[in-house]
């Protein structure tokens, strides 16, 4: 049960998106899936007056080919996104989100605004340099991805991301998805990682190692003249922070899978052993 | 004051609510609907306490009580944790000459039905092995955690995990076959009990033909542990088990059978139904009784305690026994009533009638009859009269000769009788990242004569699942401040179906004498074996020694690292 009133907003245009902004009572909140939204409303962690719902819109729903890059509406289903099979390494990670049933409902756009902290979908995007349509007061603004992720999307106040964009070079490089759980398949990640064979090196994002999704950045990974476990040693010591302890993994132990999956990435993508 | 509750002790939720607020115990009822599952957890009398304070604070109101889930697991009593230091002398052959155990069961800030899980783990403290020098301490203890209840098992799953670890490092020290070092210790009809109960076939049933079969379910000859090609390891566990009820003194059940004008019976027992068929057992056992088809015997899945005769609590796999010798008592009273009301119809006497497919008839003259129906509610004589009355069978039944531990020898009898089984577990382990899969889960348990076979397998099986789900994954995580981190399914996680082995079970039957049909009571008993053989299993897989629960990829990493740092 969800034991607060609000308003439903359901624009069908930018225009009436604009409208439905100025109008709605506040606090407001966009809905996408409504997985999180639901759940924690039932929790009364949350108590909108209004929700403006994105999945009418239709820069919000495509998911097209334009002018060498490739459009994602926000509010595309993690199983629109992967069944595509327009950007393998998106498909890949968005298939191990949840499981199979909240795929179909969880959106790109609510898993990178959420709450919940793994987003999982950002991995990719950020790897790609993907850039973020955004719905800022009546107007639609683009953006590198990258500046305005700072472990979560730096958004203004009432500023609906509407779409991922991602230019096609990226699509078709080599890519390794490893999906770490306390055991079998279905869970939060205790680490998920996603690499990317791009020409200037391999590039990694990681999600579930510590507080927040980042982009590694640690000159020796792209270094060929090391060997993959050396430079897996100099990404553990350069990361953002000390890898999170909580109630599904230790730091030591997530440390471990991370050096492990960081050293086996960087072989297969450079073609050494397995 | 009328009680609606999800619970398996409707009569001691009427008992200790009356008590508690000094009411008579007729003015409370409690109503029972056939429940969702239970597992042990539903015994304790908790929210209804709450319920029945603020009931009679706001007199002629409704008072619903509801815990959240997240409120349930952190507030409502959960499973035990249990703590075990266990030493094993033995001679070179193998054979166990004596053991001392001390057992640590953690029971949280309440001690709730801990006392007596710490009872029935020394009552059964050796498992199914012959140990002629046995000293074992078991002891409850106070901590500030949630505090503990029974759960499917009774402590059971928890020491046999402890043991049988430990008769695992045994076989390891001498270099030992595992199966065989249980075969040569295996107890046998004759032999006594840890409390001194002299065994015997009837109320202990066949351990070595159990270890028999799982050794060809396990295909045990073909090698405990194989490296495969690809760097992956295939590991083989095993566990035997045993348990006997620990009911409380004066356990007892009630049966009333009445009838319908057609001739088909009704059956009203205060077992509860949980969706584990308690109660279609007892029907099949009158059905038998009577002569009658399976169908004709007719339940009620709920229980209200004003009208339905007591039974002491739906626990301990007791229904077929307890609540089963009640039945075959209401039946045998009235077949007695039909066969003396029939004796008047057929102008016989009653040793000249038998009685099937719901007639009495002359003995060797089955066309000579008067059907149930018309017997059922008085019968009328061929001159228009109508004389006897309804035909209302009533039975009971009280656990016998069982009593306490003598206080300073720990001699004496809990339960009337053992369920015995072996169990295994197959294993494919990652030595890289420490993952692993489950295989195969083998039962081979002698549960005295199979009723439905299919129910049967199906109650084992779902135990295994329980059993492997409570090693594989659960735990309660507390933070310093003793805050209960795991209190949600997200972080408090369960055998996913995926993750399910294939599972293989065994039926040995050894009748049990003095049970209904010869059965024995073996609802809990699939999940006892299983948290010890699937560590066996890793263990042997990963080379190392897993003596801690749950058995997560971090968990082996962590115990090969503190085996290297030694
Ligand atoms: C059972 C379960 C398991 C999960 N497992 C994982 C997992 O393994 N890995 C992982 O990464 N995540 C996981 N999640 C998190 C999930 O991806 C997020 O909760 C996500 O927010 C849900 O997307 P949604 O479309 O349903 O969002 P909604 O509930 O509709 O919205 C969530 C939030 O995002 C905002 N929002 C949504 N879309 C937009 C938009 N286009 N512009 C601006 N704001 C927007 C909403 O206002 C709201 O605050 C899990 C969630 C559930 C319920």
């Amino acid at each position: 049960m969800i034991p607060c009133n609000f308003d439903y907003y359901r624009p069908e245009s930018l225009q009436e998106l604009g409208q439905a902004i100025r109008e709605a009572p506040r606090p407001f909140q966009f809905l996408a899936g409504g997985t999180e939204i639901v759940t924690m409303a039932q929790a009364g962690e949350v108590a909108p007056k209004a929700v403006i719902d994105l999945k009418a819109i239709p820069a919000c729903n495509k998911l097209a080919m334009e002018n060498g890059r490739l459009h994602m509406g926000a509010a595309l289903t993690l199983t629109q996104a992967a069944t595509s099979g327009l950007f393998p390494l998106l498909g890949s990670v968005a298939r191990r989100i949840s499981d199979h049933t909240n795929q179909c409902t969880i959106t790109l756009g609510g898993n990178i605004c959420g709450t919940i902290a793994y987003r999982e979908a950002i991995l990719p995007l950020l790897l790609s340099e993907a850039r973020a349509g955004f719905f800022r007061k009546g107007r639609v603004v683009e953006q590198k991805l990258a500046d305005c992720f700072h472990g979560r999307l730096q958004r203004e106040e009432e500023t609906a991301l509407l779409y991922l964009c991602v230019e096609q070079k990226y699509l078709s490089m080599p890519y390794v998805h490893v999906k770490k759980v306390k055991n079998e398949k279905i869970d939060y990640p205790l680490l998920t990682l996603a690499a990317l064979k791009a020409p200037e090196g391999v590039r990694l994002a990681v999600s579930g190692l510590c507080s927040f999704p980042f982009l590694v950045e640690c000159a020796a990974l792209a270094d060929p003249s090391r060997m993959p476990g050396q430079r897996a040693e100099a990404v553990i010591k350069s990361l953002p922070e000390q890898p999170r302890a909580d109630s599904f993994a230790s730091a030591a132990w997530r440390a471990f899978i991370m050096k492990q999956a960081v050293e086996d990435a960087i072989a297969r993508l450079e073609g050494r052993g397995g | 004051m009328k009680i609606r509750s999800s619970t398996q002790a409707p009569y001691t939720v009427r008992w200790l609510v009356a008590k508690a607020l000094g009411l008579e115990m007729g003015k409370v009822e409690v109503e029972t609907p056939f429940l969702g599952g239970a597992f042990g957890g539903k015994t304790p009398v908790f929210l209804e306490y709450l319920a029945a304070l603020a009931a009679r604070k706001f007199p002629g109101f409704t008072i619903k009580l509801e815990n959240s889930r997240g409120r349930d697991m952190a507030s409502s009593p959960s499973r035990l944790a249990l703590e075990a230091v266990i030493r094993l002398g033995a001679d070179v052959n193998g054979k166990i000459l004596a053991a001392r155990m001390e057992y640590l069961l953690d029971c949280g800030a309440y001690c709730d039905i801990a006392p007596n899980m710490a009872k029935a783990i020394a009552v059964d403290c050796s498992g199914p092995y012959n140990i002629e020098n046995l000293y074992c301490d078991s002891l409850c203890v106070y901590t500030n955690h949630t505090y503990a209840t029974s759960f499917r098992g009774f402590a059971h799953e928890s020491y046999t995990f402890c043991l049988e670890r430990t008769l695992d490092a045994l076989a390891d020290a001498l270099h030992m076959d595992k199966l065989q070092l249980r075969e040569i210790n295996a107890i046998r009809p004759g032999d006594f009990t840890p409390t001194m109960v002299k065994t015997n076939a009837s109320n202990l049933g066949n351990v070595a033909a159990c270890i028999n079969s799982l050794r060809s379910q396990l295909d045990w000859q073909a090698g405990e542990r194989v490296q495969l090609e690809n760097g992956l390891i295939r590991a083989k566990g095993i566990s035997l088990l045993w348990k006997t009820p620990n009911p409380s003194l004066r356990a007892s059940a009630g049966a009333v059978l009445t009838f319908n004008g057609d001739g088909s019976a009704n059956l009203n027992v205060g077992v509860v139904e949980m969706g584990n068929g308690g109660k279609e057992t007892l029907a099949l056992l009158a059905a038998q009784r009577l002569r009658m088809a399976a169908g004709r015997v007719h339940v009620s899945f709920s229980v209200d305690t004003k009208l339905t005769p007591e039974y002491w609590k739906t626990v301990a796999s007791l229904s077929s026994f307890l609540a089963g010798k009640a039945v075959i008592a209401a039946c045998d009273d009235a077949l007695r009533q039909l066969i003396s009301q029939a004796a008047i119809v057929l102008r016989c006497s009653e040793e000249d009638l038998d009685y099937g497919q719901e007639k009495v008839f002359f003995k060797g003259e089955p066309d000579f009859c008067v059907g149930y129906q018309d017997l059922v509610s008085g019968v009328i004589l061929s001159g228009g009269n109508s004389i006897g009355g309804q035909i209302i069978g009533r039975g009971s039944h009280v656990m016998r000769h069982t009593g306490p531990l003598a206080k300073d020898t720990g001699k004496g009898r809990t339960g009337h009788s053992w369920t015995v089984g072996a169990q295994g577990v197959e294993v494919e382990y990652d030595p890289k990242d420490h993952s692993y899969r489950l295989l195969r889960a083998c039962t081979s348990m002698d549960i005295g004569a199979v009723q439905d076979f299919d129910a049967a397998v199906a109650m084992i099986r779902g135990g295994m699942s329980m059993g492997l789900s409570l090693a594989r994954n659960e735990e309660y995580i507390y933070d310093e401040g003793a805050r209960l981190l795991t209190a949600s399914l997200r972080n408090y996680e369960l055998l996913r179906i995926g993750e399910e082995p294939a599972y293989d079970v065994a039926l040995i039957t050894t009748p049990q004498a003095d049970a209904p049909g010869g059965m024995r009571v073996f609802s809990e008993h699939g999940v006892i074996g299983m948290p010890a053989a699937l560590a066996n299993a890793l263990s042997c897989a990963a080379g190392v020694s897993l003596d801690m629960l749950p058995l997560t990829p971090e968990s082996i990493w962590y115990a090969l690292g503190q085996e290297s740092a030694l």
